[in-house]
């Protein structure tokens, strides 16, 4: 033991400094996307941002990953199968996903068990870093989101009386409805109706006449995009003219395209927006559409910013690749705790003490003309 | 009040939308005792299948429904074939093909996503009828009126077939007894193939109609939904009975929105499924069945 040490050590003296620490073998790396199912509309993105950034990486040569991409689908149990996949059968060194906050409220504990780092790149309930000491995120949480979103429609939009309509049957979609209903309690705007649906349902036209029938000045919706986009449609049908609000669900340019003319002057708040005037972003803005064609959208901005936070961190572990994988997994762990001020298409981000994510710049866009443009509130 | 019809209005549309899939439905039950859980992703493929004579073909709105009904019809006769004759060769439980209409159904489910991919689907803007009513405060829209004329239209054609042409009795005397219809001449085979046919077509329609009326709802999943509503639609029902069916139908659908108007709307699936095993315990033939007297 003592002697193959030595060795080492003398081969990495004698080598070229450039080759100082390079890794002799990839380190392994899990993506577990839902790219079936009706999450598919952020799995898509968020794999296409994932593969973009893993190339690039890998083509720079600085880390060497070698990345495993499972599909979760869109249930608790496709995340954690995916999970039980990755320790122990692929024995992977760190993972990203999975998809959504419920997914990883299922999925993440496997990996605290194991040690495995978990860096979340579209989980904003909360509680998430909460889950264990080696679950992160650099999705900014509703939390944080929602109050900035309340404050600016209510000076845009003289706000007084609203309805809250949200999907009770999923964590995430539940968690932003408290902050909303807190958040709004805050900012002395009336709830004059709150109305559930449930995930996965298709007709909302009962919960909309209902709200209509409370006469509010918008509607506040808590939703996952697929249903988010249906009570757009279905409530522009149903004679609804006030604007909706909604959480991090719909901040999706396929909701625009899908609802049309009835996404116009929905309110979002954003993480991400496509002119974010800064190198890094300009950098992932142009390379994603030369590589796949189509504008990106937040998710994929995301999950490339998780992604390159990922490989600095296992640039940070210093890991030949030939260690333990436990020794990788706790180094990588530890490493991630040190990422500050680091440069993303998110802006500069840091990893707070709690595992989550500090992100400074974050946006709230309405939807004007069929685009994403940022709102700001009259002077 | 206005809000009260309005909401009549919202529970009649989803209400026939209900029905129109349980026609389907019952009508496999009614002649084979198979409850086949594939119709949902039946209903799955003929809007999909819509969409594409929609988008790819420039299709109008009746070829388009009447591509969809042959499209799933053939699709129904497939299934049968693969699925549900080699059981009854082989003489095999109810069981058998309940679980092998579940096994369908996967299949074409995951078939559909291979094709059409999992990203739901909107109908192109021009070919649906996008017209709205609008008095005294209430919304209908042209496309919830077609929905119930067509299940309306339907079910009225469905029991002219059964009771008066030859083919519908033949169907009749093959849900009655199978061995005696056979003894006395009844293609049975050609008879399981054209209900199996009748049912998918019915399932296909039923699912073009979803698409219209609820755009932007279009893929291999939409059909999850209206599996389990649909069969306890026919059981509400009465196992079988076509117009129990859409009494079933209409029943849940009006129970569903209105219990979200007036009480809450997480109870809405509770609904359905409450009534359900209210009618099991209180009448377990459902609202029209009859004991081992049916009229299909």
């Amino acid at each position: 033991m003592m002697q193959a040490l030595l060795l080492v050590l003398i081969a990495a003296a004698l080598a070229v400094p450039a080759a100082w620490g390079a890794q002799l073998t990839p380190i392994r790396v899990g993506l577990a996307v839902g790219i079936t199912g009706d999450i598919s509309v952020y799995g898509e993105p968020i794999r296409a941002g994932f593969q973009l950034a893993f190339r690039q990486i890998n083509e720079r040569g600085e880390v060497k990953t070698d990345t495993i991409l499972e599909d979760t689908g869109q249930t608790r149990d496709g995340a954690i199968n995916v999970f039980q996949k990755f320790i122990q059968r692929d024995q992977v060194a760190v993972i990203l996903g999975p998809i959504l906050s419920s997914q990883a409220f299922g999925a993440d504990p496997l990996a605290v068990q194991a040690g495995v780092p978990v860096v979340g790149v579209s989980n904003t309930a909360k509680g998430i870093p909460e889950i264990g000491p080696t679950v992160f995120r650099v999705s900014v949480p509703e939390a944080v989101q929602i109050p900035k979103s309340i404050a600016v429609a209510k000076k845009v939009l003289n706000l007084s009386r609203v309805v809250v309509v949200y999907d009770n049957a999923d964590d995430f979609t539940v968690s932003a409805y408290k902050t909303f209903a807190d958040e709004l309690q805050k900012n002395g705007i009336q709830i004059a109706d709150t109305i559930t649906f449930a995930r996965g349902d298709s007709d909302f036209s009962a919960q909309l006449t209902k709200a209509k029938a409370a006469n509010p000045q918008a509607i506040v919706v808590s939703a996952l995009a697929r249903e988010g986009t249906l009570l757009l449609i279905q409530g522009r049908n149903l004679g609804i003219t006030v604007p909706f609000i909604g959480g991090n669900g719909f901040n999706d340019t396929n909701v625009i395209t899908r609802a049309g003319a009835a996404a116009e002057g929905l309110i979002v708040g954003a993480a991400w927006v496509p002119s974010a005037p800064t190198a890094a972003n300009l950098r992932f803005y142009n390379s994603f559409r030369d590589t796949y064609k189509r504008e990106p959208n937040q998710f994929a901005a995301q999950a490339y910013t998780g992604a390159q936070v990922v490989s600095e961190a296992i640039r940070r572990a210093n890991l030949t690749g030939g260690e333990d994988i436990k020794v990788q997994r706790s180094k990588i762990t530890d490493a991630l705790k040190t990422i500050k001020n680091f440069e993303t298409p998110l802006g500069r981000i840091s990893i707070t003490a709690g595992r989550d994510v500090d992100q400074p710049r974050t946006y709230v866009a309405v939807v004007r003309g069929g685009r994403f443009t940022e709102l700001f509130p009259p002077k | 009040m206005t809000v009260f019809l309005q909401q009549l209005a919202n529970g009649i549309s989803l209400g026939s939308v209900y029905a129109l899939f349980a026609l389907g439905f019952t009508l496999v039950f009614g002649v084979l005792e198979i409850i086949n859980l594939a119709h949902a992703a039946v209903l799955a493929v003929g809007a999909l299948l819509a969409y594409t004579l929609f988008t790819r073909l420039g299709a109008g709105l009746i070829p388009a429904l009447l591509g969809a009904f042959i499209g799933t019809g053939l699709l129904g006769i497939v299934i049968d074939f693969v699925a549900f004759r080699p059981l009854r060769i082989r003489q095999a439980s109810r069981l058998a093909s309940l679980i092998t209409s579940i096994g369908i159904a996967l299949i074409l489910v995951n078939l559909a996503q291979i094709l059409w991919g999992a990203e739901p689907l909107s109908y192109p803007p021009g070919v649906v009828p996008l017209r709205f009513f609008t008095g005294g405060g209430l919304t209908v829209s042209l496309l919830q009126i077609i929905t119930l004329a067509t299940t309306v239209v339907l079910l009225i054609g469905l029991r002219l077939l059964l009771t008066r042409t030859k083919i519908g009795m033949a169907i009749r005397a093959v849900a009655e007894n199978p061995a005696t219809a056979s003894l006395l001449g009844m293609p049975f085979d050609r008879v399981v193939m054209f209900t199996f046919f009748l049912s998918s077509a019915l399932g296909g329609v039923a699912g073009v109609l979803v698409g219209m009326l609820l755009q932007g709802s279009v893929s291999p999943f939409m059909g999850n939904t209206y599996g389990l509503k649909g069969l306890a639609a026919i059981i509400l029902g009465g196992m079988g009975d076509v117009t129990g069916a859409v009494l079933g139908g209409l029943i849940m659908g009006i129970g569903e929105i209105m219990i979200v108007q007036y009480l809450n709307s997480s109870y809405r699936d509770g609904v359905a499924f409450g009534l359900l095993f209210l009618v099991l315990i209180i009448r377990p033939t459902g609202l029209l069945g009859q004991r081992r007297s049916r009229e299909v």
